[in-house]
């Protein structure tokens, strides 16, 4: 559903069903909504057989990367030799996605519950659950709904009464981007500074602790169940476009639309519709300019883009952008795209790790090159090399997000180019939508 | 699968053959191509994170680093394509946009990897403009070493260093971003006894040794192959010398002995090298005294005794001594009985570097005990003394003679000292024969684990010292019993030949990195 | 009412008259958790602790609390983070004082606790204002006016500039980095707290709660 706002004829809602019901945040609530059936059939199964229908399903990723989910959890050794994990990826901080945060805090039961199958599938005996430390309060609620799991019953050594153990603990974050990517993920639960490793070996092999590991999204995970309860077929029905993207994705839609918040739909709505018709357009009849629709790592669109992009893996490549998390950031025609560039560029000069060259000095080059172009001391080939920077960003360096940061510098320069040129021309004064503090 | 299996490829359109799981940056080395690099290093586990070893890798999309990618069966690797060169010539401008440009007083400079491959690959000028570097104030790191931060490139050698080999995590990234930097926990010096080797390990000026702060220039120095002289380990060094003074040693790799690496008390070796109160002359028991002489009276002097000496033959040697020299010495003695015998300072307690098997600064102190030992001499150095007094003839070979009172030697029928400097109990001496340090000779030290290796003389000696294998040689040869010498080689050759635990051994097999001793013998035990 | 949505405070929420809400606060604590909903800021402010003799953090309960989340990790050091937030939970921040303590339990080297301490932007290196306000000026909140709510803030807390500590000691404001609650924009942070929805308007409003 829409949360916070009425669901939305067009949604199509699975996910968000009881979002802003608090009574499916307790046990009982969960229960009496269905919760926990799904579980109960998976454990009654052989852990292979839930790969399969999940591979059949055609989900795939919602952390940003779209690998498909089953494919990947028959990664996992499949002759147990030694401990498996399970990691769920609820470090959401991508600039523009929100949506995990809402799962977790309206259906804390249903992403133990998911996890709980997934982490019967793989065969792992533990689940961390990674949760940004920002989030204090999804935080509090997924511990509340652990306690109460471990309480009644599903968790622990006699996990629903079949004498599996399934154990899951929550393991905070303390402020840092980074941390989302799968494998500094993994060195931060380890203890360590969240730098991404190298791969290979991948986490399949080598991950938590050394041991194979598979790391998934929260949305991702939390689609599982509904998958269980409905059938893979259903799942795969849940289409408008291209068959490789199926099920339905929440998105978190953001900037200057008339009601942000987040909007499930079923893969390969069109954006439009969902800006226009659900988001209530622009605020104050402006007019679109550009959106970013799959966090802020993606390209941008111009508003041509945008209005003919379909929401789903392929539809984000046809437009030259991503799907990536679903978070979608809106600009109108009000917006400074020179600064809220520079703004993104900030982001990522801030998040970087540290380890790769390219991203450690570029990010902050880059960012340093932006404000200049900002304040009016630009020079005209302060583009190109820009251009040329963010080449050398991008496919060199160990994790995307030095790549990230290229994306919408590069398409921000290719198309708002003449917002940059005012700057460097002088036709257009410093100090934008935002002034810097 | 085997250890050995062989994987082919093809690398700058160079095919090598390689054992499975190499890394591509060590393959290249055998197609003959060095991949411009800095996070890597062969005695450090893998970071990937300089991203300067970019190559191409045919059927890869992505450009792939060097270091961290293992060879593969027919592979194409190109590293000079223009992709690559490319991506490095972008690394290296990222890593200069914040560097001080200060080669001109950095230490580092002339053998800085950031200045060498700026210039083979880099870009003529920088695009960075008018922006403020980032400024860190320099640290004093405690031990030998100081941290110039905005020379660092984040290479995380330091650091995994300390974490990985020395097994003392004391230093850290700390911050995260372009503020990143190396940090070192308040409470802490680096101060571990193997710290030293990050100097060496740090890529460019950003950390550098106190000791040889601004005492050479890089490009002024001759570098040695030598094996250092603090303990039993043998650790391979280099020694750079300048203008016949010796400024710095260090490590000389050796997969077998050290790897990469040699200890902080090693490293303070070089400076005894350089003692300045050196005998410079031969010299001859006068009427007045010891009075300087030219060689061939001197040596003429020393075989004439030697020749007429009758009775037992003392030799008190030092463990410092090349094994060549030791050799001689005991040989000179003849058909004569002889007591030869050294001692050694042991401090209880190793230093181990952890991460590296069988190294360790060892309590042992001396290079070429164990040489000594496999050459018939004797830890009853004590006895050796006692005996002296009754001998008919006592050769010293450059032992100090610490706590040796002056007259004991007194009473001894003959005292030939060969030595490099004359400490008071030494001028009983009928002859003098000033002979060269380690830094000035070629020789051999037999190390703890009975490996041979070479030195090679760095500097020259003082005055008309010589080797003490060629003056050992001419006496020799005085005598009929072998010699004269005119290299080393040929010394060891006679020792090769007449010695059955050297039997085979050669200057030529002994290369620079040195082989074990054919016969092992029972492991001799060191006296707590 | 009050406009701001406030979950951890029992604050009526802007839109969800219509959904109904859950608005019972809750302190939360049991056997299991070991993340306390607290706002750090009423503890925080504590100075001069230089001189002081170093009181152990890990005593008793919180050194019983540590032990239950080590059972949790393979490893001893993957209980870094939560025991980092222990000490900042009873600290309000973490000196280098408390990195020993923590390296010493951990069996981690002080050093290695700072390059992660340093790594992670939530624990504070120094000590700050009671009230530790973060406020997200990332894009997606800076085209929907989180910069006048930053300038709002420094002007109603008396905070000469952003990461200062305003005169009475009461506040410290500076920015953060996308909050991921970037359609509720601006959230901020204050303490522990997690608001939503704060305009420049609203500002003195959200400071009388924090005084
Ligand atoms: C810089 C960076 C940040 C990321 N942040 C997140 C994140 O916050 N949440 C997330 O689920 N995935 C994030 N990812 C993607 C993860 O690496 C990983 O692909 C994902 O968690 C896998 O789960 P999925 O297959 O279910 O999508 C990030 C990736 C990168 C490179
Ligand atoms: S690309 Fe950036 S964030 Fe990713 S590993 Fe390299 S330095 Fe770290
Ligand atoms: S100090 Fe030297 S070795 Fe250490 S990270 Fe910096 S450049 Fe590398
Ligand atoms: S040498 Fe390969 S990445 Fe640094
Ligand atoms: S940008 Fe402000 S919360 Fe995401």
């Amino acid at each position: 559903m829409g949360y916070p706002h009425q669901p939305h004829a067009k949604e199509t809602v699975v996910l968000s069903q009881y979002f802003g019901d608090p009574e499916a945040r307790t046990y009982q609530g969960w229960v009496k909504r269905g919760g926990y059936a799904a579980l109960r059939t998976a454990l009654a199964r052989k852990p292979a057989e839930i790969v399969e229908i999940v591979k059949e399903s055609g989900l795939r990723g919602r952390g940003g990367a779209g690998f498909p989910t089953g494919l990947k959890w028959s990664f996992m050794p499949k002759e147990k030799s030694k401990p498996h994990y399970l990691c769920c990826n609820a470090d959401e901080s991508e600039p523009g996605t929100f949506k995990d945060r809402e799962i977790m805090r309206w259906t804390p039961h249903g992403l133990i519950e998911a996890c709980a199958i997934a982490q019967y599938a793989i065969q792992a005996e533990v689940t961390y659950i990674y949760i940004r430390g920002e989030f204090t309060e999804p935080l509090a609620i997924m511990q509340r709904a652990l306690d109460e799991a471990y309480r009644e019953g599903v968790l622990g050594a006699n996990a629903m009464g079949t004498g599996k153990r399934l154990d899951m603990y929550l393991h905070r974050g303390a402020g840092a981007y980074i941390c989302g990517e799968e494998t500094a993920l993994m060195n931060s639960i380890e203890g360590r500074r969240g730098n991404p490793r190298i791969r290979p070996p991948f986490p399949a092999a080598v991950g938590v602790f050394g041991m194979p590991t598979t790391i998934n999204n929260v949305e991702t995970l939390a689609a599982v169940p509904h998958i269980l309860n409905r059938g893979a077929a259903w799942y795969k029905s849940l289409c408008l476009s291209n068959p490789k993207s199926t099920g339905t994705k929440l998105f978190s839609v953001c900037g200057h639309v008339r009601r942000p918040g987040n909007y499930e739909v079923t893969m390969g709505f069109p954006l439009k519709d969902l800006l226009y018709d659900l988001c209530g357009g622009m605020r104050g009849g402006r007019t679109l300019k550009a959106c970013i629709p799959g966090g802020s790592s993606v390209p941008i669109l111009n508003r041509e883009e945008t209005e003919s992009c379909l929401l789903d893996y392929e539809g984000c490549a046809t437009q030259g952008t991503m799907l990536g998390s679903g978070g979608v950031i809106v600009f109108d025609d009000s917006a400074d795209m020179v600064y809220q560039i520079m703004r993104l560029a900030r982001f990522y000069a801030h998040e970087s790790c540290a380890q790769c060259t390219q991203c450690r000095e570029g990010t902050a080059w880059v960012t340093k090159i932006l404000q200049r172009i900002l304040a009016g001391d630009g020079h005209q080939k302060d583009l190109d090399l820009l251009l040329d920077l963010s080449e050398q960003m991008t496919g060199k360096t160990i994790c995307v997000l030095s790549d990230s940061c290229a994306a919408p510098v590069v398409s921000g320069i290719r198309k708002f180019r003449q917002e940059f040129e005012a700057y460097l021309t002088g036709a257009r004064r410093p100090a934008g939508a935002g002034v810097a503090v | 699968m085997s250890e050995h299996e062989l994987v082919s490829l093809t690398i700058e359109g160079v095919d090598v053959s390689v054992p499975k799981g190499t890394l591509l940056i060590e393959a290249a080395k055998q197609a003959g191509v060095v991949v411009p690099h800095y996070c890597y290093h062969p005695g450090l586990p893998v970071a990937g994170v300089c991203r300067m070893c970019l190559v191409e890798v045919e059927k890869t999309p992505k450009l792939q680093i060097a270091c961290a990618t293992p060879v593969a069966p027919g592979m194409v690797v190109r590293v000079m394509s223009p992709p690559a060169l490319e991506a490095r010539k972008g690394v290296l401008e990222f890593l200069l946009i914040n560097h001080p440009l200060d080669c001109p007083i950095c230490d580092q400079a002339g053998e800085c990897e950031l200045q060498d491959y700026v210039f083979q690959e880099g870009r003529a000028r920088t695009r960075y403009g008018s922006f403020a570097k980032r400024f860190n104030p320099v640290e004093d790191f405690g031990g030998d070493v100081l941290y110039v931060p905005n020379r660092c490139i984040l290479c995380t050698r330091c650091v995994r260093f300390m974490d990985h080999v020395a097994d003392d995590s004391i230093l850290n990234v700390s911050e995260r971003g372009d503020r990143a930097l190396i940090g070192i926990h308040g409470d802490r010096a680096l101060d571990h006894p193997w710290a030293g080797n990050v100097v060496d390990l740090c890529p460019v000026g950003s950390l550098i040794s106190k000791d040889f702060l601004h005492k050479a220039r890089a490009w002024e120095l001759d570098r040695t192959a030598s094996v250092c002289t603090g303990c039993s380990q043998g650790c391979n060094v280099t020694l750079d010398t300048r203008q016949s003074a010796v400024v710095r040693a260090r490590p000389r790799p050796n997969p077998d002995v050290n790897r990469y690496f040699m200890c902080d008390y090693g490293r303070g070796q070089y400076r005894w090298m350089n003692g300045g109160d050196r005998i410079e002359a031969p010299l001859l028991a006068e009427r007045d005294g010891l009075v300087a002489t030219d060689w061939d009276h001197a040596l003429a002097r020393a075989a004439q005794l030697i020749k007429g000496a009758a009775g037992r033959t003392v030799v008190l040697a030092s463990a410092r001594a090349s094994t060549e020299a030791l050799f001689l010495a005991r040989r000179l003695a003849g058909g004569s009985s002889v007591t030869g015998a050294f001692r050694v300072e042991y401090v209880p307690g190793e230093a181990p570097l952890s991460g590296v098997p069988n190294l360790a600064l060892r309590s042992e102190r001396a290079p070429n005990a164990t040489g000594a030992r496999v050459l018939g001499y004797t830890e009853a150095f004590d006895a050796a003394v006692r005996t002296a007094s009754e001998a008919g003839l006592v050769l010293v070979l450059d032992e100090p003679l610490h706590g040796v009172p002056a007259n004991t030697l007194a009473g001894a029928g003959m005292v030939i000292y060969l030595g490099t400097v004359l400490p008071e109990a030494a001028r009983v001496a009928r002859v003098v024969l000033p002979i060269a340090n380690v830094a000035e000779e070629d020789g051999t030290f037999v190390n703890r684990d009975r490996r041979a290796q070479r030195y090679f003389q760095a500097k020259a000696t003082p005055g008309m010292a010589r080797p003490a294998w060629w003056v050992l040689g001419e006496l020799l040869a005085e005598l009929g019993r072998g010699g004269p010498f005119a290299t080393a080689a040929e010394a060891f050759d006679l020792l090769s030949r007449e010695d059955p635990s050297f039997a085979g051994l050669s200057y030529a097999t002994l290369g620079t990195q040195g082989v074990g001793l054919p016969a092992a013998r029972p492991p001799v035990v060191v006296p707590a | 009412m009050f406009d701001v949505r406030c979950p951890m405070l029992d604050t009526s929420l802007r839109d969800h008259r219509a959904r109904g809400v859950d608005t019972e606060p809750f302190e939360y604590r049991t056997s299991n958790i070991e993340y306390r909903i607290s706002n750090i800021g009423h503890r925080a402010t504590i100075m001069n602790t230089h001189t002081a003799p170093y009181d152990p953090v890990f005593t008793g309960e919180t050194r019983q609390r540590l032990d239950r989340v080590l059972e949790r990790y393979p490893t001893k050091r993957a209980a870094l983070l939560p025991a980092l937030w222990m000490v900042q939970e009873t600290r309000g921040w973490i000196s280098d004082a408390a990195m020993t303590e923590v390296a010493e339990v951990l069996e981690l080297t002080p050093a290695y606790v700072k390059g992660v301490v340093t790594f992670y932007t939530m624990y504070h290196q120094h000590p700050v204002g009671k009230h530790f306000i973060q406020v997200c000026t990332t894009t997606p909140c800076n085209l929907c006016g989180a910069e006048e709510v930053v300038r709002a803030l420094l002007k109603h807390t008396g905070c000469r500039e952003l990461g200062a500590t305003s005169p009475d000691g009461k506040y410290t404001v500076t920015e953060v980095e996308c909050l991921g609650a970037c359609g509720f924009a601006t959230p901020i942070m204050v303490g522990e707290d997690f608001l939503e929805g704060v305009t420049a308007e609203k500002v003195p409003e959200v400071l009388k709660r924090y005084q």
